[in-house]
């Protein structure tokens, strides 16, 4: 017998799709939930002065946390 | 075949043609004189009646084919079992032997005669005496419908007890019929094709086997089978005797009730076969085109045949009140007459019953719906609180039913509810006496997966078994082109479709869980999963207030947009924590992507039992950074036990995601477990009406 393609399969389908495409997506685009760009560039040199205290956006980027 | 002979009728002069050397009665075309072939004049039988127009596939002459064996139709008999007549046609073969094709509401079947000798001869007489004098005593019988019957070395089951008559007969015939006698018959069947009718009208009892056909196995000429038309019957319109109502009989010849719609009085014909206080008890409802046979207690000689009851023409019969149905308001769920295509069968209701079963103090009611269809056949419509099932009649034979189960074929079904079944109400008209306050009882077996039931149903006279197959509202609306004007369903029907299908969802739960691993396997195939930093830094500091800051050597990112995993180990850490605050710093763009991670253990004894936190290792995961020349700034803190402890740091792009390929089955998961949940409380709906609510012990 020919099954049929009901709203309920359909739905059942789409979640199976969807899941194969959302590990399909997280491999291909290296997905994953840690880091944060930071809001702005910084310089060889201010990479190297950055230090404990200071406000640069190394900090800023990570909150009070480091400080 | 054989050349046509004449010979004249006794009766009237006229010339009658006889087709086959081998027939032993023709009957006169002009005046319906039977004639019994002699060596010379046919002797006079006396008149009989001309046969109720039924809607058939055959007449004289009719060619076919069974079993590889040609044939011609050359007569036929009609026969009443109190359920309406039907006609039996004698067909020739050509290797000279007659065969019997009976035709029994839309159903066929071909018998033959079979010798009793032996231990079935001793059997079938033994059936005979034990055939009681009022079939009403049937129940205290090991002859009542349902019993197993041993013929010799087949065992039967007992489907009709009953007595019939034979009412006319036209055509040749190879045996002289005993027309207007009454007969004495046990329908037998086994399996889902084998009949038979152990006759017992006679002092010896004979027996027919046959089995039921399709009509392509009887191979018909087309050019030889009756016009179209012929087999369609007219309605016929009457006056109810009791309001003076105009009432449509839509199947006159079978019509032995009519309920009017108007006053709802329940009407008899007056042309006595179906008068109350007949001698046959009221056949059931759905019967399976028993076998019907009475060919075999034909007597080959004897009185001459006279006319018989009750052979009116159906466009003449009347009615007579037989019953007032003074205290119900009967109401069909779908109009009488109303007409419609019903899975590729054109069919017509012509009745509604209201039938009901008692259980716990409460009456629990479902209406019937009689349909009939064009080939003459019968099913049935079962409504019940909005839930509509077809009922089409099957062989009894073929149903091994017990209290628990029922099998028909390879296919189980359990068994759902069953009692004392009584007839509330009906409207329309029927083609057996059924009165308000009929028992039967039944016992109904369901497949849920299937959609699909079975109902059996007996009296002691009569077996009758049907299979149901569920009906959306929507198709019943369709067929009979209702604009939907049908009750709502209430609750769950017992043979509804459950719309969820768990095991249908774990089986796409796994198949994806699969592909995951599939897609898994290439992407690790795919990923470099390369490490590009790998160093050993420190020590970290002894106190918490202090930082020590690490700028590491550049390294190359070459996939774009690939993921970044960050290991920071401390394998000497005992007793405290390390702290990682990075940046990974694109050295070309100053692009500044930070993380954070830690390495922390602890360890100690409490109350006699060691117990230790941590591994000293901690791990960030990175997403999506753009390829390029990379630095790491590593901002460390930490505290162990006032000591400054050594790390070291691991960065791996392009890792695969092992543990995602399972996470990402999960949601087919919850659709399954939920899917499990929502068929699991539909099921409890289901069987909450039934005989077997679940979380009830049995």
């Amino acid at each position: 017998m020919k099954p049929k393609l009901d709203p309920w399969r359909i739905a059942l389908f789409i979640v199976a799709f969807a899941c194969l495409a959302g590990y399909a997506y997280i491999e291909a685009r290296g997905v994953a939930f840690g880091g944060r760009v930071a809001p702005e560039r910084v310089t060889a040199e201010q990479l190297r002065s950055s230090r404990s205290g200071s406000s640069t956006f190394i900090y800023w980027a990570h909150g009070s946390r480091g400080k | 075949m054989s050349v046509a002979q004449h010979m004249r009728c006794t009766h009237c002069g006229a010339d009658v043609e006889v087709a086959s050397a081998l027939s032993l009665v023709v009957t006169c075309g002009h005046c319906n004189t039977l004639l019994l072939r002699t060596d010379v004049e046919p002797e006079d039988l006396g008149r009989v009646a001309l046969p109720v127009q039924l809607a058939t596939r055959f007449q004289r002459g009719t060619e076919g084919t069974y079993n590889g064996v040609p044939f011609t139709v050359r007569g036929r008999l009609q026969l009443d079992h109190g359920a309406g007549p039907w006609n039996e046609w004698a067909a020739e073969r050509a290797d000279g032997e007659w065969l019997w094709i009976a035709e029994a509401q839309g159903e066929l079947y071909v018998f033959g005669e079979a010798p009793l000798t032996g231990e079935a001869a001793d059997a079938a007489r033994g059936a005979a005496a034990r055939f009681p004098r009022d079939l009403e005593a049937l129940h205290e019988s090991d002859l009542r419908a349902g019993a197993q019957l041993r013929l010799g070395t087949q065992t039967w089951l007992v489907c009709e007890v009953g007595r019939g008559t034979v009412l006319t007969c036209d055509g040749e015939l190879p045996v002289r019929p005993p027309v207007g006698t009454q007969t004495r018959y046990v329908d037998l069947g086994r399996g889902e094709r084998s009949v038979a009718t152990l006759d017992l009208t006679r002092a010896e009892p004979e027996l027919l086997t046959g089995k039921r056909v399709t009509v392509d196995e009887l191979g018909l000429d087309p050019a030889t089978q009756p016009e179209a038309a012929a087999t369609r019957i007219e309605a016929i319109r009457v006056r109810c005797p009791e309001c003076d109502g105009e009432l449509v009989i839509h199947d006159p010849a079978h019509a032995l009730r009519v309920a009017c719609e108007h006053c709802h009085a329940i009407l008899a014909p007056e042309d006595g076969r179906g008068a109350a206080g007949a001698e046959t008890p009221p056949p059931r409802r759905r019967k399976g085109g028993g076998v019907q046979g009475l060919m075999a207690g034909a007597p080959k000689a004897g009185p001459a045949a006279g006319a018989p009851k009750g052979s009116a023409a159906a466009g003449q019969r009347l009615f007579a009140l037989l019953e007032a149905q003074a205290k119900v308001q009967p109401r069909s769920p779908i109009a009488l007459g109303t007409q419609g295509t019903l899975r590729g069968e054109s069919v017509t209701v012509i009745g509604a019953m209201q039938r009901r079963v008692r259980a716990g103090g409460t009456w629990y009611p479902w209406r019937e719906l009689l349909l009939r269809r064009d080939d003459g056949g019968y099913w049935w419509l079962v409504e019940s609180a909005g839930h509509w099932a077809l009922a089409r009649p099957i062989a009894p034979a073929a149903i091994e039913a017990t209290a628990a189960e029922a099998r028909l074929g390879q296919v189980t079904f359990r068994h759902f509810t069953g009692g004392k079944a009584e007839v509330h109400w009906v409207l329309g008209e029927f083609y057996w006496r059924v009165g308000s306050g009929d028992m039967s009882t039944v016992a109904d077996y369901v497949d849920p997966k299937r959609a699909r039931g079975v109902s059996v149903e007996r009296t002691p006279t009569e077996l009758a078994c049907t299979s149901l197959e569920h009906l959306a509202g929507s198709e019943v609306s369709a067929a009979f082109d209702l604009n939907g004007a049908l009750p709502e369903p209430v609750g769950v029907g017992m043979l509804q479709p459950n719309p969820s299908r768990p095991r249908e969802a774990w089986n796409v739960a796994l198949a994806t869980l699969c592909a995951l691993i599939m897609l898994r396997v290439v992407f690790g195939a795919m990923h470099a999963n390369e490490v590009v930093y790998d160093q050993d830094l420190g020590p970290a500091p002894a106190t918490t207030d202090a930082e020590t800051i690490d700028l590491t050597e550049p390294f190359e990112l070459r996939q774009a947009r690939a993921n970044v995993r960050i290991e920071l180990t401390s394998p000497g850490i005992a007793q405290g924590w390390l702290g990682l605050t990075g940046a990974l710093v694109d050295e070309r763009t100053g692009v500044v992507t930070t993380f954070a991670t830690e390495a922390q253990r602890y360890s100690g004894v409490s109350g006699g039992e060691s117990w230790s936190e941590g591994r000293g290792k901690g791990t960030t995961l990175v997403g999506s950074v753009p390829s390029g020349l990379y630095r790491m700034r590593l901002a460390v803190q930490g505290y162990d036990s006032g000591l400054g402890r050594n790390y070291h740091v691991r960065v791996t792009s392009q890792v695969p995601r092992t543990l995602w390929a399972f996470l990402m089955s999960l949601p087919v998961a919850l659709f399954a477990l939920v899917a499990t949940i929502r068929w699991a409380r539909f099921e409890a709906l289901r069987w909450r009406d039934s005989d077997h609510p679940w979380g009830e012990s049995e």
